[in-house]
């Protein structure tokens, strides 16, 4: 299919030394993707810290109460844990191959790597609402008319479930705002505002797509797997 | 009493004809702008907005402190002065503050940049701002929040009947314009320095903001991440920090504080920027130990990442981490040494000119190291038992941010006024008005040091008979305090239409954005600059160029 | 052509091959089912260390390949390593107040 390499509305020749995508403030591509790239990058070191504040207070509790916080534990669904784990992996990948594509300038293959990665994301979704609906149906939400029955102290238990809902809640927040960009970036590599040149968008948007992938590998064991066999 | 009149300075300057302020008029081109110059004014007036609001409270607190008895606020209303009077300083006035204004609107000039490296970006981090003080005007208007600015759990999160959700969101919002901001000139400093222009030629400002952008960018996440935990503990109650749910209040408190304090040298750091640059210009001399003032900025943001526990020592927190704490918080204080010295040495046979910039910076250099030492002495774990929570630490705070950050600020808005509208202020009042300034601020808050010694504890309403004297004393530094910052409000405002023309370069300083036009053009250098010399080259003539034509100007220099 | 502030690479960015990217996916798909095998069996304390390695690892893949950080220049790498630095100072010294507690003499209880 066709392939452009160059956007160039200038008509400057083969340089295009000012792109329609070449922002004011720099003097070249070089710059801006440079900038760009930096740029997010710090991004994500802020959302290290602020992810982390969270990882902070679970360790705190969870090394404090650790028999609640195996109790509570075992009402999480592993598999559904393991199957959101496996969703999340797999739109990394495809989401790299989207960066590739991109690198390469094939239209069709970016869209449908960006495609499939956004299924994924709606995938994760899914499941996640299952398990939500299902700690709502078994009064597991804390502040929500939570109670515990099962082994262990329901006061500390439901620090673990108010931590689990924090920290899926948030790092869910995240997938949400990740699709809302996915189908922006779908609607601009479908009005050709990409090449091989320009792709930052794409590229930037995959590294925060992998972060949010980076915060499940590590939600999934400390919240689903502590304590061993379970149902 | 020399000044920077210059016989060849005396011919008079035009006003250029098309700058930044005049080259598009509407309103939507202000609230839409991509200018980084804008950008920073739209801030100046907001902060001074805010300034005014926390200025309010504190007079509150003020007037009830000039006596012992509660006679003008009950309890929560006091607790609710000083709570609201905290949040709007620190979050809407001091951490914007010289970054926002002046970080924007100079920090690109100075490096020879066309604007930052996120013009969109920027324009949200004000409208974040905003939003953020939409929710902090809010809160006032429905009865504000009574936790203290610190929202110690778990009073603020079960037993406080302010509005902490709203006041923790304003915080909240507020945060990210930071983080934003920290991120774009990180980036801006990284990737768009003008050729030439190497790490150690950068203007000591542009250090400053360098380094103060690492404190946003990594701390200021922290805050937010616990404001959200505050708040869905205070709508959920799920014992995160209510001792009987099974949560600990210090954890909250490490929490707050592992943001809190870098974000007090968020606030410092920018004014030590401006004070290098000032020093400089006016002992015409090269600062003194140039890569030690720029490799303490770095210092101090990354030592005040390892030093939040001072402010956690009586909260039943070990004592061993404590230790630890107290032994760094002394560390932290020899960069800033470091800067005082280097600044003494500066001035020390430099040719000095005591124009208002450089009235508040040497009120700067000294009130700073005041506030410093008394902040060494309370790194003291020992000392600090006793000293925790009362006045001492009140004026210890108010040394550095007041007679440090805000008289920085006063530095930066009457050295670059020149430079943002073009116009020059009235010298003789402006001198007035810093002299008043420092006096006022000292009857203010130095009776406060003794009288925190002596025992007084914070956010009391009442106290014993004894200690009126002292308080009245302060309250009475207070009403001058607030009636001399009256002052560069009204001839500030007055030389926008009635001041001299200032020219390029009125106080004949090195730097790229006095290479400009006062005011800028729109798209800042025509050309980009190739810098070839080191930062503060004093050694050749500068001059004012008198030009008619904005082109010509920039020929010159 | 302006000179930059700092070194741009000027070589063109890396572009990895079809078969690293599958063989890294087959890594952390692997790394997955084994995490969760070894939760399922009783390893006392090293449950969680063995959890948290396996992570790490996964987490390194992911940060290293997909997020191109090996390919990246010097600055970046910098700065991915800045975050997690940072993020320790708050674990490690937080966790030196609540460890200590235990130490004093005065019992620290609520």
């Amino acid at each position: 299919m066709s392939v452009s390499t160059e956007v160039a509305p200038h008509g400057h020749g083969e340089h295009a030394e000012h792109p329609e995508y070449m922002r004011h403030q720099f003097d070249d591509m070089d710059q801006q993707n440079s900038a760009a790239s930096l740029g997010m990058w710090l991004f994500m070191m802020t959302e290290v810290m602020f992810f982390g504040g969270f990882f902070l207070g679970y360790s705190i509790y969870r090394s404090e109460y650790y028999e609640s916080f195996v109790n509570g534990s075992h009402h999480l669904a592993m598999f559904l844990g393991g199957l959101n784990t496996v969703v999340l992996i797999t739109s990394s990948v495809t989401m790299a191959f989207a960066v590739r594509a991109a690198q390469l300038g094939k239209k069709n293959h970016i869209t449908a790597f960006l495609v499939m990665t956004l299924l994924l994301a709606c995938t994760f979704m899914v499941v996640k609402f299952i398990e939500y609906k299902d700690k709502w149906d078994h009064h597991l939400i804390p502040g929500m008319d939570f109670v515990w029955t099962d082994p262990g102290d329901p006061r500390t238990v439901q620090l673990f479930y108010g931590f689990y809902f924090c920290m899926t809640g948030m790092h869910g927040l995240h997938v949400i705002i990740g699709v809302g960009l996915l189908i922006w970036l779908l609607i601009r590599v479908k009005q050709n505002k990409f090449n091989s040149e320009y792709y930052a968008p794409i590229e930037n948007f995959g590294l925060y797509w992998h972060f949010v992938d980076l915060i499940w590998i590590f939600l999934f064991p400390l919240l689903y797997l502590i304590g061993g066999l379970h149902e | 009493m020399s000044t920077l009149e210059a016989p060849e300075a005396v011919a008079e300057h035009k006003m250029p004809r098309d700058h930044f302020l005049n080259a598009t008029h509407t309103v939507k081109s202000w609230l839409l702008t991509m200018d980084h110059k804008r950008v920073g004014l739209l801030y100046l007036i907001s902060i001074t907005f805010f300034f005014l609001i926390g200025g309010t409270f504190a007079s509150m607190i003020r007037l009830e402190l000039a006596t012992p008895e509660a006679d003008l606020l009950e309890a929560d209303q006091y607790n609710t002065a000083f709570t609201m009077h905290g949040i709007v300083m620190i979050f809407f006035f001091l951490i914007p503050s010289i970054p926002a204004v002046f970080g924007n609107f100079i920090m690109p000039l100075m490096i020879g940049a066309k604007d930052v490296a996120f013009p969109k970006l920027n324009l949200a981090s004000w409208y974040l701002f905003i939003f953020g003080g939409t929710f902090g005007i809010l809160t006032t208007l429905l009865g504000g929040v009574d936790t203290g600015w610190t929202f110690y759990t778990p009073f603020s999160s079960t037993y406080s009947n302010g509005n902490v959700i709203l006041a923790a969101a304003a915080a909240f919002i507020a945060g990210f314009s930071s983080i934003l901001t920290g991120l774009n000139f990180m980036v801006t400093i990284h990737k768009m320095r003008a050729p030439g222009l190497t790490w150690f030629k950068m203007p000591l400002f542009v250090w400053g903001m360098y380094s103060t952008s690492l404190l946003m960018v990594l701390g200021t996440p922290v805050i937010a991440i616990t404001l959200v935990l505050l708040m869905v503990e205070r709508g959920l109650h799920i014992g995160i920090f209510d001792p009987s749910l099974g949560g600990d209040p210090v954890l909250f408190q490490h929490l707050f504080w592992f943001y809190s304090h870098p974000a007090v040298y968020i606030m410092i750091l920018p004014g030590m920027g401006v004070i290098s640059e000032v020093i400089g210009a006016f002992c015409r001399k090269r600062v003194f130990g140039y890569e030690f003032i720029a490799m303490s900025s770095v210092s101090i943001a990354v030592l005040g990442f390892f030093v939040w526990g001072h402010h956690l020592f009586i909260s039943g927190q070990s004592i061993y981490v404590g230790m630890v704490f107290s032994f760094i918080t002394m560390l932290v204080a020899v960069p800033s040494a470091i800067k005082v010295f280097n600044w003494m040495a500066t001035i020390y046979k430099g040719s000095v000119a005591y124009d208002a910039p450089m009235l508040y910076s040497l009120a700067f250099i000294g009130l700073f190291s005041v506030g410093g030492l008394t902040g060494v002495i309370l790194a003291l774990m020992g000392l600090d038992i006793h000293m925790h929570d009362t006045y001492f630490v009140v004026a210890h705070f108010h040394y550095v941010m007041v007679g440090g950050a805000v008289t920085a600020f006063m530095a930066a808005l009457h050295f670059w006024w020149p430079k943002i509208t073009g116009r020059i202020y009235p010298e003789l009042w402006a001198r007035l008005a810093a002299v008043l300034i420092f006096a006022g601020f000292n009857l203010t808050f130095f009776p406060q040091f003794i009288v925190g010694y002596l025992g007084m504890p914070r956010r009391y309403h009442v106290y014993p008979e004894e200690w009126q004297l002292l308080n009245v004393m302060s309250s009475a530094g207070a009403t001058i305090l607030a009636l001399s910052f009256a002052m560069p409000a009204i001839y500030l405002l007055w030389s926008l239409k009635n001041g001299k023309a200032a020219g390029p370069n009125p106080w004949r300083a090195t730097g790229l954005e006095w290479t400009l036009s006062s005011p800028p053009p729109e798209h800042n250098f025509p050309k980009t600059p190739i810098v070839e010399e080191d930062a503060y080259d004093y050694s050749k003539v500068i001059d004012n160029p008198v030009v008619e034509d904005e082109v010509e100007e920039l020929e010159h220099a | 052509m302006a000179e930059h502030a700092e070194h741009i690479e000027h070589s063109g960015p890396h572009i990895a091959s079809v078969s690293n990217y599958l063989t890294i996916f087959s890594l952390l798909l692997i790394l997955t089912a084994a995490t969760v095998g070894v939760a399922l069996m009783d390893l006392g304390i090293f449950n969680t260390v063995v959890a948290l390695m396996i992570a790490c690892v996964k987490a390194m893949l992911v940060i290293l390949y997909y997020m191109h950080l090996k390919f990246s220049p010097g600055q970046i790498k910098l700065a991915a390593a800045a975050a997690i630095f940072w993020l320790m100072i708050m674990l490690v010294i937080t966790a030196f107040d609540y460890v200590g507690r235990a130490w004093q003499h005065v019992p620290a209880g609520w």
